[in-house]
């Protein structure tokens, strides 16, 4: 087996058989139920798309990924952590993801991987208040969300105009059936990418995330 | 004017037009920043306030702030490249983690595990009565109640069933030896022990909601209060929800079925069993599950604030609504 750099962002792997990696920062330490594999001497975490929705767009050609080493990124919707191990992986140790979620469940599971990552930092709170974090949070690189809530652009929104740096880049994952279960999931995708274009956002890329998640888009924006 | 952002390891001090900037270094604690996500100052703060200072989006109890966007992204700039204190973080989170569980949660947990011991309780009952009517079928066809039945046969042998039950002869049980009999004598006593189980956990459901949801567990039903609190997540959120989604909870599927492929709306979700529907012809039990519901919405919100004791009217106009719709 050969693995070899992604052309989109050489921080991100990929072999043959089209299965994506990231450089493992903890060596010999899983996350969730990903392979461990060593090549050419150096341990690669496999990155599920099925588990991921940033894997299923990297998958789906979301093209050009613009998280780079050392960047700070600001995760709403961290839960359990699958995702942003594989983001922990590409900043590396010079830069910090700041972590948000709701629910103190997931939470849980999430403080086990914070104590060997130390590039994660992560906040009980809720992401439609960011003025909730302005203690901690400081202006990122990188917005990535994927919260299940209704009012998911507005709380997207909220947070570009706090802390995304001009020009930054922000990921935005849609599940259609948490916005309106009963429309048909590509009128809730025209309807976020508008709301997304009236606040001036430019879009670079919108893939839907079918077969690996269904009902789900992914939405790549810069800002202002 | 003095402009100020309070970050986890100290204060900015910004001057009006927030180009330059004084850090005084302070070292909070867990307890501090907990505050500070109760909007409260931590006491170590205040000594560097002046009276006009005004902070950036932080919106503490007592203080001015200021919401503008344009304000709170300069202040931002500013800071960098701070070293984190990662072990004081984790803490931080796991205090909030374990100050999250409720009694709320315990009620879901047992009103979840009471489900889930009926399903398993049925299913066992199933296999035994087949099992046993191997043995002496007449008696499990006399008894239809599960647990009567246990505890009816429990460690007793075919001939003094016989007699007690006023049994005259058996048509096709078999003779079991004595290590048969031992066996289904001995799952007997186990799936009896279950039933106390059952008791016991509805006692101990019961005596919880009392104490968290007076009035609510008075309007709903002990058992439909806690499955109620369960579907919606806690009592403080069920106090958020309209009637109307009160109304269908746990009838989620019938109302997603109603919603994308236009089948009828369901009239009710747990509250079904409810005493008041359950004794009504099924033509008025719509009109009922809406009155129950709103009386249970007014019930759960007095008791996520106040807890005052308001039943007995709640109580008294249901019972009013009952009537009538029982007379129609």
């Amino acid at each position: 087996m050969k693995i070899r750099p992604l052309k989109e962002n050489n921080r991100i792997f990929i072999d043959e058989r089209g299965r994506l990696y990231t450089k493992n920062l903890i060596e010999g330490k899983k996350v969730y139920e990903e392979r461990l594999v060593k090549y050419n001497k150096v341990e690669y975490r496999e990155w599920i798309a099925d588990r991921s929705k940033l894997a299923a767009a990297i998958k789906k050609n979301i093209g050009k990924v613009p998280i780079k080493e050392g960047d700070k990124i600001l995760y709403l919707g961290i839960a359990a952590g699958t995702t942003a191990s594989h983001v922990s992986d590409i900043i590396g140790e010079k830069g910090i993801i700041f972590g948000i979620d709701v629910a103190p469940r997931i939470l849980r599971e999430l403080v086990p991987i914070l104590y060997d990552r130390k590039n994660i930092i992560t906040l009980l709170s809720d992401a439609d208040k960011p003025e909730s974090y302005l203690h901690i949070v400081e202006k990122v690189d990188i917005l990535y969300q994927d919260v299940a809530q209704p009012h998911q652009v507005r709380i997207f929104i909220k947070n570009i105009e706090y802390y995304l740096k001009n020009n930054g880049y922000g990921f935005l994952a849609v599940k259609a059936r948490s916005i309106d279960v009963s429309k048909n999931p590509k009128e809730i995708f025209n309807e976020v990418r508008k709301s997304l274009e009236d606040y001036g956002l430019k879009i670079i890329k919108e893939v839907r995330l079918d077969p690996y998640h269904r009902d789900h888009a992914m939405f790549l924006v810069q800002n202002k | 004017m003095r402009y100020l952002l309070l970050r986890y390891n100290g204060l900015y001090i910004f001057d009006e037009n927030l180009e330059n900037y004084q850090f005084k270094e302070i070292k909070l604690d867990v307890e501090d920043l907990k505050n500070i996500y109760k909007n409260k100052l931590p006491d170590k703060i205040k000594e560097f306030l002046n009276n006009d200072d005004t902070f950036i989006g932080q919106k503490f109890e007592g203080y001015k702030y200021i919401d503008n966007k344009e304000i709170i992204r300069k202040a931002l700039d500013k800071i960098k490249d701070e070293k984190y204190d990662n072990e004081l973080l984790i803490d931080l989170l796991k205090e909030q983690i374990s100050d999250s569980v409720s009694k709320d949660e315990l009620i879901i947990q047992a009103i979840n595990f009471l489900d889930d011991l009926n399903k398993s309780l049925n299913l066992f009952m199933e296999r035994f009565r087949e099992w046993y009517g191997l043995y002496f079928p007449e008696i499990s066809q006399e008894i239809e109640d599960h647990e009567k039945f246990i505890k009816t046969i429990l460690n007793k042998k075919r001939e003094e069933l016989m007699e007690n039950n006023n049994i005259k002869r058996t048509m096709g049980g078999k003779i079991f030896d004595e290590k048969d009999i031992e066996m289904i004598n001995y799952i007997a006593n186990k799936i009896k022990e279950l039933y106390d189980l059952r008791k016991k956990l509805e006692d101990y459901i019961e005596k919880s909601i009392k104490e968290i949801a007076p009035n609510l567990s008075e309007i709903a039903t002990p058992t439909i209060a806690a499955r109620l609190i369960a579907l919606s997540g806690g009592l403080k959120e069920l106090s958020l929800l309209p009637s109307s989604t009160i109304q269908v909870l746990g009838a989620e599927k019938a109302l997603f079925l109603h919603l994308t492929k236009g089948i009828k709306p369901p009239k009710h979700g747990v509250i079904f069993n409810h005493p008041y529907l359950q004794r009504l012809p099924i033509k008025n039990r719509g009109a009922m599950a809406r009155t129950l519901a709103s009386k249970i919405a007014i019930a759960a919100r007095v008791d996520a604030t106040d807890k005052k004791l308001i039943y007995e009217r709640l109580k008294k106009e249901l019972e009013e609504r009952f009537n009538e719709l029982n007379k129609k």
